[in-house]
């Protein structure tokens, strides 16, 4: 890992710079989806009451179950490697692939029947909202999953270990934001 | 010794440090190469931006004139005032603070050298993609892009914000990496309030990009969408004065972005020229922080006239006033420091001073524009643009300029001549206040901005304005030379010319790769200019020992 | 004064004239093309003027927007006249338009037929009535000395019917 690792006088209570780095990163998502769910909310106030009708709520809750499940396996996969067990943390990192590519799934093909049934991101405001902030949601998934692989193959390779776990730590912060950000999503577009 | 240094020759496509100008042109991940890329490409961009002011101003020299009319003109304002913000003001300022912060605190690069360079390609990448929107034409609603005008102009538009887009992504980078540096790899003995102010203001600096650039994002996204997917977000159906709201949540914030590391500058050439220690340090270190926060707390005095709710106005006005506060706190902390100094003017000091002298001026508008019964008057009209450019230009440039002829010798290891300094300080200084002091009394009469003529009456305040700009642009041929020339034959610079006390001064000119030897233990604060030591007299005070693995110093 | 107009929003600005007069009223935010030149005048008058201004009204009616029912050619072409804004831009005696922004439009059926005579003269009109179709739908085609590029609309030949632009020329050649 290239940065360094200044060993002074204060630091030993110091955050380590690579969780940091990513709270910080985490912090501005905040800001980003803040401005997106906000523009959302403003759509959904100048639509009429049931603009999110077409939405299917009990699918899209399953959905969130397969999401939050994988944030417990990221859960799990980080304990394994904290207890030295870097086969059944691989393990739980591939659970953890698949169902996120289970959501995107799911999603893509949510998206397919709105469209099929006119609901689309030209054919209203709220719709507009939903597509944008969903489909910047589901890049964000997207991105996890493809970094996950990256995460697997390092712990293949050794170079995440459970004397190295930290990098992992990191990447579980980011999944567990995209997992929040979505809980807070499917509240304010579907169930409200 | 950290790993991750790799030199050139372990092949590869990372490069850390520099033995050519071609290692310039790559994917270099030493802080100090980053900062001269991000400080080279950032002049570039001041002069495109520059040229397109001279043909504004040309245009303006007199009523009715016929030399840029129409879409190109409204290009030509809406593309200078864009980069000039974004690909000029703050990547030069992101490259003094990547040359000069870590080496301030002690520290061998930035926490993460692979995202530095990131983010310095993705600003050229931004660059190119904004100069492609201009020849491709379009552009032509202003840096701040109202809709529904700018989701009905042509495809430079789309390029525009994407480039913009991209270069957000940049500086969010930018600024993760300065605040997990400060925070995480100062050297041992650096407590914060040992912190040297510049370093402090990239603090505040990076807490402002990190909250508010995003918003910016998600608003050009939205814009995106409109544009290309056919959503009405900001459409005549949809809601227009959101485009406003989101743009200017960031947008506002975004001026502090810009003037709080020139503060930062100002606050560490004042002591060096006035061999005076730093007066108020923590007021300083705290009003940065504070206008970082209240900074979010503002927007809305851009939309006064936007026909927003008239009582939501009078928060945002007593907001506005407010933040003048910490501000005026670092400028009589500034006051006080040289007051009684022994005062070298040196061109840094130069424009150091006349920073302070011009910032309070587009202060002074500033609060006058905060009042909403006389924003309402003067809202988009040349009092407008008056503000901005003293404080942009009065401000932050001159800071700028204050910091280059500061750190030079640092940078390259040579000193710049002083006298060709000192005719392009003068000739900025005429030069500016030509341009700009008449468009306060051409605002107040009702000249409005964005327009490619004028009544009659207007005629000479902005013939003087012209004229002004015209010294202007003949003020960057002695800077240019003096670079140039001073590249190749200027005088050594040695480690401390100018026997300042902050860390980088303690390494040698330029630095070499990996900076510290050895890690070094901070002692003291480095603003004890004139306080006596038991057996040195008028010495200054060391700041720093190297740490007790290593020899002797 | 100015606050600024959104679409689809009413927006309200209310204010008290303390003395008659003519006042300039300019767009104050970057709009397009046009902007720099998009201006305008604000009378304010005594009640009894303005008394006097409201009774005059009603001798040029304008019948309902995107109806162009008239009882005579002419009639048709002023109404498109009236109803496609050109009075902002342009005076006009026969509507009460006092436009200056573009060129003075009375006696512009025998001004055309000179145009086209005149050296300079860069369109490809042959008679007054081509000259004023070509002035409407094509206006940089030629532009008269004195007057700017890129402030003229120059889609009118898609926003205006055929039908509606031919009684438009007809109606603006016969003003002699």
């Amino acid at each position: 890992m290239n940065q360094v690792t200044a060993v002074t006088m204060q630091e030993e209570s110091r955050l380590d710079t690579r969780k940091l780095g990513m709270w910080l990163f985490l912090a501005s998502e905040v800001m980003f989806f803040g401005g997106l769910i906000a523009a959302a909310l403003n759509m959904k106030w100048h639509s009429p009451a049931g603009a999110n009708h077409a939405l299917n709520i009990p699918v899209t809750a399953v959905n969130t179950f397969v999401l939050i499940v994988s944030s417990t396996a990221v859960v799990m996969a980080l304990s394994a490697l904290q207890d030295g067990k870097p086969k059944t943390a691989r393990n739980w990192m591939i659970l953890t692939a698949l169902l996120g590519t289970t959501f995107l799934g799911i999603q893509v093909n949510e998206y397919i029947k709105l469209i099929g049934k006119g609901f689309t991101p030209a054919s209203g405001l709220f719709a507009g909202g939903f597509f944008a902030v969903t489909s910047f949601h589901g890049f964000h998934v997207f991105v996890g999953v493809i970094t996950l692989i990256w995460m697997i193959v390092r712990t293949t390779r050794g170079s995440v270990s459970p004397d190295n776990y930290v990098p992992f730590e990191a990447w579980g912060l980011y999944w567990h934001f995209v997992d929040v950000v979505w809980i807070v999503l499917f509240t304010i577009l579907y169930l409200l | 010794m950290a790993e991750g240094y790799a030199p050139a020759a372990r092949g590869g496509w990372v490069v850390h440090g520099a033995t050519s100008w071609r290692d310039y042109f790559k994917f270099n991940t030493d802080h100090k190469v980053i900062g001269t890329q991000y400080i080279t490409m950032g002049f570039i961009f001041f002069l495109i931006g520059g040229l397109m002011a001279e043909a504004i101003r040309a245009q303006l020299s007199r009523p009715g004139n016929t030399l840029i009319t129409g879409n190109l003109y409204n290009e030509l304002f809406s593309l200078h005032g864009t980069i000039m913000i974004f690909l000029w003001v703050i990547p030069v300022l992101t490259g003094v603070a990547n040359f000069i912060v870590p080496l301030q605190i002690g520290a061998q690069d930035m926490a993460f050298p692979k995202l530095n360079a990131l983010s310095l390609w993705l600003a050229v990448l931004g660059g190119l993609l904004m100069l492609a929107s201009f020849v491709v034409g379009g552009a032509e609603s202003g840096w701040s892009a109202y809709p529904p005008l700018s989701e009905q102009t042509g495809n430079g538009q789309t390029l525009w914000a994407l480039a913009l887009f991209v270069i957000g992504f940049s500086s969010i980078f930018g600024g993760l990496n300065f605040l997990v540096t400060i925070m995480n790899l100062r050297a041992p003995g650096m407590t914060l309030m040992r912190l040297p102010l510049f370093s402090w203001s990239m603090i505040a600096t990076s807490i402002i990009i990190l909250g508010g650039t995003p918003v910016l994002a998600a608003a050009l996204a939205l814009m995106l969408w409109d544009r290309v997917v056919g959503t009405h977000f900001f459409s005549a159906t949809g809601d227009p004065l959101m485009w406003q709201n989101l743009f200017w949540f960031y947008s506002h914030p975004a001026v502090y972005i810009m003037i709080l590391p020139g503060f930062g500058i100002i606050s560490e050439v004042l002591p060096v020229f006035a061999r005076k220690p730093i007066f108020g340090y923590k007021m300083i270190a705290f009003s940065s922080m504070a206008i970082a926060i209240f900074g979010f707390l503002v927007w809305a005095h851009h939309m006064f006239t936007s026909g927003m709710n008239p009582l939501l106005r009078i928060p945002f006005m007593l907001t506005s006033m407010i933040i003048a506060v910490p501000t005026g706190v670092k400028i009589f902390s500034w006051l006080a420091t040289i007051w009684g100094g022994r005062i070298r003017f040196t061109t840094s000091m130069l424009f150091a001073l006349s920073f302070i002298a011009m910032f309070v001026i587009g202060g002074l508008s500033g609060i006058f524009l905060a009042s909403i019964p006389i924003d309402i008057d003067v809202q988009d009209s040349y009092f407008v643009v008056a503000h901005l450019h003293y404080v942009l230009f009065g401000g932050t440039v001159q800071a700028v300029f204050a910091g280059l002829y500061f750190w030079f010798p640092k940078i390259t290891g040579r000193m710049l001549n002083e006298r060709l300094g000192k005719i392009h300080f003068w000739i900025t200084f005429i030069g500016f206040n030509l341009t700009f002091l008449p468009q306060h009394w051409l605002g107040l009469e009702g000249m409005p901005r964005r327009v490619f003529t004028y009544p009659p009456e207007f005629a000479t305040a902005n013939l003087i304005s012209s004229i002004g700009a015209f010294v202007l642009g003949i003020a960057v041929l002695p800077f240019l030379a003096n670079i140039l020339i001073s590249l190749r034959a200027g005088k050594l610079a040695g480690a401390n010319p100018w026997r300042s006390l902050t860390l980088e001064w303690t390494l040698p000119s330029p630095p070499p790769i990996h900076n510290f030897p050895q890690l070094p233990v901070v002692i003291s604060d480095p603003y004890g200019y004139g306080r006596k030591q038991s057996a040195q007299p008028a010495q200054p005070q060391p700041t720093s020992r190297p740490a007790p693995t290593g020899g002797g110093q | 004064m100015q606050l600024a107009v959104l679409p689809e929003t009413v927006t309200d600005l209310r204010f008290t004239a303390r003395q008659p007069g003519t006042f300039l009223v300019e767009c104050n935010k970057i709009c397009g093309v046009g902007h720099s030149e998009m201006r305008t005048q604000l009378v304010a008058e005594t009640q009894d003027q303005f008394a006097a201004w409201l009774a005059s009204q009603s001798s040029s009616v304008v019948q309902p927007a995107g109806s162009a029912q008239a009882s005579s050619p002419l009639a048709q072409g002023r109404q498109v006249f009236q109803l496609n804004g050109c009075a902002a831009c342009h005076t006009l005696k026969d509507v009460g338009a006092s436009g200056t922004i573009g060129p003075d439009l009375d006696g512009i059926g025998t001004l055309a037929a000179q145009q086209i005579k005149d050296p300079s003269y860069k369109g490809h009109a042959t008679t007054a009535q081509d000259r004023i179709r070509e002035a409407i739908v094509s206006p940089y085609t030629y532009i008269p000395p004195g007057f700017q590029a890129n402030v003229m609309p120059g889609n009118f030949g898609q926003t205006i019917k055929p039908d509606d632009l031919d009684a438009l020329v007809s109606y603006l050649a016969a003003q002699k």
